[in-house]
């Protein structure tokens, strides 16, 4: 077998050789940052810390088995989604006595700081989606395709462009105004 | 992905894929500065494992059926309660008993002692009882339920069968490769 051929395996326009730790490290370099930004976006009550934790928890989980992976990528990110959901659910199952103080978010911080109004306006309201929406949404715009959201979330095709039919009705009525009101 | 949509707000589909497309990488190019990812990525490959001849495939290979086994058992695990509706209590027992099967299926993958004979009788299992929650629902009297529930069941259904050949293709992966018992896939690591 030529060297990176059949190992190299491709998910939503993403190549990785499987299994040189050289290709796997620049994949996580440049797929870590998106992958902590999709959890955000789609757990919407994670903070960076967790949101990162449950995205390294992925690449770890992924990494033993990342050679025989056919599509990593989509592979990951259903990982941390799941991740993500059981993070929420158990959020929700501990009593308000137990919880965490509120701790500084440096990444909200952060994005406030840096990103242009708009744009943050835009993933405030993506997290305000009905959840199905935001789900095919998100999926979207990391960059995957209907046939694998389909995949990911248990839905047909049709399903996942009219969630995102009506995801996006709702995101152009709610960023309209906004945009007339920032000129 | 991009049409011409216009919507009431003055986005268009075009104008609305830039403007997500734009946040998205803002976020992920702030995050990049935020995140120790240096740090990420050298406990990531102090954990690589050393390569092994044909066994990470056959493990990748279990762990794409398991997580599309999970993502199956959830979505009918989520219609499944009677109380949602009409339409989910005369199709509850079908969607447990898919359920069930998904189960039985994923019990004998991670224990690698489902045989083919058993793999294929819990795939026509599920199909079958897809089908009877599919008849049932088109034996419902029109007008009695409404339209959405009907639609979202509909829609698990058909996402469900949607996905078995997939799944049976993916199934019968180890058996090709490893003959009829699949005791040559490893169990996943936790």
């Amino acid at each position: 077998m030529a060297a990176g051929e059949a190992s190299s395996v491709s998910g939503a326009g993403t190549t990785v050789a499987g299994g040189d730790p050289h290709e796997i490290g620049a994949f996580y370099m440049r797929e870590m940052p998106r992958l902590v930004l999709f959890v955000k976006t789609l757990s919407g009550s994670l903070d960076r810390h967790a949101a990162a934790d449950v995205a390294q928890t992925a690449f770890e989980r992924a990494l033993p088995r990342w050679t025989g992976l056919s599509q990593p990528k989509a592979w990951l990110y259903k990982v941390a989604r799941n991740e993500a959901i059981a993070r929420c659910a158990a959020m929700r199952r501990e009593p308000a006595a137990d919880l965490l103080p509120e701790r500084v978010d440096e990444v909200s911080g952060a994005l406030a700081a840096e990103w242009r109004a708009e744009q943050r306006a835009v993933i405030d309201l993506l997290q305000g989606l009905p959840p199905k929406q935001r789900e095919v949404m998100t999926w979207t715009m990391a960059g995957f395709s209907d046939a694998e959201i389909a995949a990911a979330l248990g839905l047909s095709t049709d399903a996942v462009k009219q969630n995102r039919h009506y995801a996006r009705q709702k995101l152009r009525k709610r960023l309209g105004p906004r945009k007339e009101e920032s000129r | 992905m991009i049409t011409r949509n216009r919507g009431t707000g003055g986005h268009d589909d075009r104008e609305l894929d830039a403007l997500l497309a734009g946040a998205w990488e803002d976020g992920a190019a702030v995050l990049a500065t935020v995140l120790d990812l240096k740090a990420g990525r050298t406990a990531l490959l102090a954990a690589l494992p050393k390569p092994t001849a044909g066994g990470d495939r056959a493990g990748g290979m279990l762990a794409e059926v398991l997580i599309q086994v999970d993502a199956m058992a959830a979505a009918l695990t989520a219609h499944s309660a009677p109380d949602q509706g009409p339409v989910h209590s005369h199709v509850a027992v079908f969607l447990l008993a898919s359920r069930q099967f998904l189960i039985q299926l994923r019990t004998g993958l991670t224990g690698r002692n489902l045989s083919k004979e058993s793999a294929a009788h819990f795939l026509a299992g599920l199909a079958n009882a897809l089908d009877e929650a599919d008849r049932t629902i088109a034996a419902l009297p029109a007008g009695v339920v409404s339209a959405s529930e009907l639609a979202e069941v509909r829609e698990v259904l058909t996402g469900t069968r949607g996905q078995l050949p997939e799944l049976a293709g993916r199934i019968a992966r180890p058996f090709d490769d490893a003959g009829r018992v699949a005791v040559g896939v490893p169990a996943p690591v936790r």
